[in-house]
């Protein structure tokens, strides 16, 4: 139960994806989840499919990576898919259901592997910047955005780490099944929130968010190719409304 | 319970870009009732030879034995339930992993789920504390909230309880100051000779080591530089410095008497026969 | 001029008083080693000095109050080195993880490249650059936890405990770049553990214990209170125990730090 490539952590590389602008990133990235929401025929979803192959294949990250980390989460896919038809007796919708779902994570997937945390969060704050001008925290929540994914690939972490730790005073979920399951929960938890806990308080203690301005030593400028799969994205928007929508 | 390593090798992230291989077919024998103590520079395989040893994590080739159970039996796997009460392990910084919310229950974590009827586990638990030190008062007292040393006598207490005849422990004595650290050594001396046990450390510390340990290796580069007595080991200075391991401070010193006036101190066991040397030697 | 003043200072955990009008004044330049056991309140002081824990006391850095306001101003200038370095770490590389501060200081990508590349050089962090923190052992963790606080270029360097994963060879290594730090950049160094062998440059050696100073004097001649430090749990360093036994033996005058000058003085 578990992949060679941590899930949601990050991937060291120099791709045109790991280089991509922050905020054309994360621009790119909630296009992304949109188009995922918005599916609803097939011909979007192959064009959708070609596209997001193509930006895995650009982030030089092997596609055993992705793939090992979505078959991790097949007893979510098949409970979702299985509660959907059950309620609605539709299995188109449902099918369609899980796959947004799939694609959700695979692009989140392709996200944090290419995507420091900092780098995350940094992008959300120059993405919603001008909103910051009629009150709104952008900042705060950007940084509850990184530490989110944060918690996130640090609980599939500490679940290995506090297995292991069982397992050397005895106790494995293979033999003693829920009993150990159940023992394994609340640490499992308890420590992934304090370690994303942990990283913000680090971040604000080197001074994140102290200046309205920030440099990136990858000095990662907007490229052409960062403009083209962000217009690439939306066209397929505009294709997705326009056959599955109208 | 002795340890036998046939040609064993590790290599990290296999298939990668970032492969490396941490252990480099490595034959030993370590033999029981003794302390064994494994040294080497950062980066030396010295944590992979010991997380190879948890039962748990496979070598990429070679064979590893420990006591009666066979780790890398491809046609028979091993009795993994056995084995963790014959083999405690003891990582660095074990405190790290504490997660209830007494003393007492973490010790006795492992024994509830695998004896949960056990109306002797409090007596065990006990008897346990005071194998390393502690006494009952420590019982109901919250782990987070001791000192360094306390901390490290309930985490070895807690592997101790299942019993092992193997101890493998990890930095044992890092992060403690000098009383916990000579009590933490006089701990395991008293596990080897009353109890019976085999104790392998990994260690920086070879000042402890150097008072404590009857057989040392040394690693560097994933491969076995030297093993022997810890006579033999580490008077050989030369050898040590080449490969970036550190000298105890007594032999360091008597190296330095040696190269300068050619005498030989002997062997002192502690500053102590050291002083007593250098007072007979002195004209 | 000291650049360093606690005065007073009042600090209670739980029913417990941590500090308990604690004073403290630290010279510029000066290299200053406080040393105490386990529980002695190290980690305490370390924190709040760091800005972690609140606490309503009057602290001086550079003559200017450590307040809410100064707080950025002041912070920028002091390296702190924790002894836990996963407490520390933001990023994902330890490239990333020795641009970060600098980063959000908003400093040029330029310069931040060349203080990588003389900070990794110095401590020899080279082959681990593109590495994720997390992935490396504790004593890489803390010299690359040293490298962030170097990068800053602090006029102080705050160290908790921060050489405890490292090995001796290497540590000595690092103490002697210490010392550069300290003698030709004037850094001044503040530094709490409970190993004495790190005080070995230091010009002041206080040892803390329960909130209190109980010895302040000048390295290494506050050795003679050797019984002191043994009785509270610190370890002496083997030279300075083996001069001292010497001496009783009458075979040497002074303590000396050196091995090597002792073997000359014993068989001249």
């Amino acid at each position: 139960m578990s992949s060679k490539y941590p899930f949601f952590k990050f991937i060291s590389g120099s791709s045109k994806i790991h280089i991509m602008n922050s905020k054309m990133k994360i621009i790119w990235f909630l296009l992304c989840i949109l188009i995922s929401l918005l599916l609803r025929d097939f011909i979007t979803l192959s064009i959708f499919l070609l596209y997001l192959l193509f930006i895995m294949k650009e982030s030089d990250i092997p596609l055993n990576a992705y793939i090992s980390n979505l078959f991790i989460l097949w007893p979510l896919f098949t409970s979702i898919f299985m509660i959907a038809l059950f309620l609605t007796f539709d299995f188109t919708n449902a099918f369609y259901l899980v796959l947004k779902i799939i694609f959700i994570i695979l692009i989140f997937l392709i996200l944090t592997f290419t995507t420091s945390l900092s780098e995350i969060a940094w992008g959300f704050d120059c993405t919603f910047t001008k909103l910051k001008k009629i009150g709104i925290p952008v900042s705060k929540w950007s940084l509850k955005v990184a530490m989110g994914i944060k918690f996130i690939s640090t609980l599939f972490e500490q679940f290995k780490a506090v297995r292991k730790s069982m397992a050397y005073r005895g106790v494995s979920y293979k033999k003693n099944g829920f009993k150990a399951a159940k023992n394994m929960f609340i640490p499992v938890i308890k420590l992934s929130y304090k370690l994303s806990t942990r990283m913000i308080s680090a971040m604000k203690m080197r001074f994140y968010g102290n200046s309205r301005e920030r440099t990136n030593y990858h000095e990662n400028k907007v490229t052409k190719f960062d403009k083209y799969i962000v217009l690439a994205s939306v066209v397929i928007i505009y294709i997705s409304l326009y056959l599955g929508w109208f | 319970m002795e340890v036998i390593f046939k040609n064993v090798s590790f290599l990290y992230n296999r298939g990668m870009p970032n492969e490396k291989r941490a252990l480099d077919n490595i034959n030993m024998i370590l033999n029981r009732n003794l302390i064994h103590g494994i040294i080497g520079p950062i980066g030396s395989g010295k944590s992979t030879m010991l997380e190879l040893m948890n039962g748990i994590t496979k070598p990429s080739e070679g064979e590893i034995i420990i006591g009666k159970y066979n780790l890398t039996n491809k046609k028979e796997r091993f009795n993994f339930n056995k084995f963790r009460y014959d083999v405690g392990l003891v990582y660095q910084f074990p405190e790290k992993q504490f997660f209830c919310s007494t003393v007492g229950e973490e010790i006795a974590f492992a024994e509830k789920i695998f004896e949960p009827k056990n109306r002797n586990l409090k007596t065990k638990v006990i008897k346990v504390l005071k194998m390393v030190g502690l006494d009952e008062s420590y019982l109901l007292r919250s782990p987070f909230n001791l000192n360094g040393g306390e901390k490290r006598r309930v985490a070895i207490a807690s592997v101790l309880i299942s019993n092992p005849k193997l101890l493998i422990m990890d930095e044992p004595t890092i992060g403690l100051d000098n009383n916990s650290k000579k009590r933490l050594m006089k701990l395991l001396i008293n596990l080897k000779n009353k109890f019976g046990k085999t104790i392998i450390i990994v260690t920086h510390d070879v000042d402890m080591l150097y008072e404590i340990v009857d057989n040392i290796i040394v690693l560097n580069d994933g491969r076995i530089i030297k093993e022997g007595n810890k006579i033999e080991v580490f008077s050989d200075v030369e050898l040590l410095d080449k490969n970036n391991t550190p000298v105890p401070s007594i032999i360091r010193f008597e190296k330095l008497v040696f190269n300068k006036t050619g005498i030989d101190l002997g062997y002192c066991a502690g500053i102590n026969d050291l002083v007593r040397a250098v007072v007979k030697n002195v004209k | 001029m000291n650049i360093l003043e606690i005065n007073d200072l009042m600090f209670r955990y739980k029913d417990k008083f941590i500090y308990d009008k604690f004073s403290l004044s630290i010279e510029k330049g000066s290299w200053v080693t406080i040393a105490g056991p386990n529980g002695a309140g190290k980690t305490t002081l370390v924190k709040i000095l760091a800005g972690l824990v609140k606490n309503y006391s009057d602290i001086k850095f550079f003559g200017k109050s450590y307040n809410k306001k100064s707080f950025f101003e002041i912070r920028k200038e002091i390296g702190f080195v924790f002894d836990n370095p996963d407490n520390f770490f933001a990023c994902e590389t330890v490239e990333d993880e020795l641009a970060f501060s600098l980063e959000n200081m908003a400093i040029s990508p330029n310069v931040i490249r060349k203080k990588i590349k003389e900070v990794s050089d110095l401590l020899k962090l080279n082959d681990m650059l593109k590495l994720n923190p997390s992935d490396l052992s504790g004593g890489e963790k803390q010299k690359i936890a040293l490298g962030c606080a170097l990068m800053l270029e602090p006029r102080i360097l705050v160290l908790d405990e921060a050489l405890m994963m490292i090995d001796i060879n290497e540590r000595e290594e690092l103490l002697k770049l210490l010392k550069v730090y300290n003698k030709e950049k004037r850094v001044t160094i503040l530094s709490f553990t409970h190993n004495l062998d790190e005080a070995i440059y230091s010009d002041r050696l206080i040892i803390l214990n329960e909130g209190k100073i109980i010895v302040d004097g000048a390295f290494p001649d506050v050795f003679s209170e050797e019984l002191v430090m043994r009785k509270i749990g610190l370890e002496v360093p083997f030279s300075i125990e083996l001069s001292q036994k010497l001496k009783l033996y009458n075979l040497i005058e002074n303590i000396d730090l050196s091995l090597e000058r002792l073997v000359t003085k014993l068989w001249k």
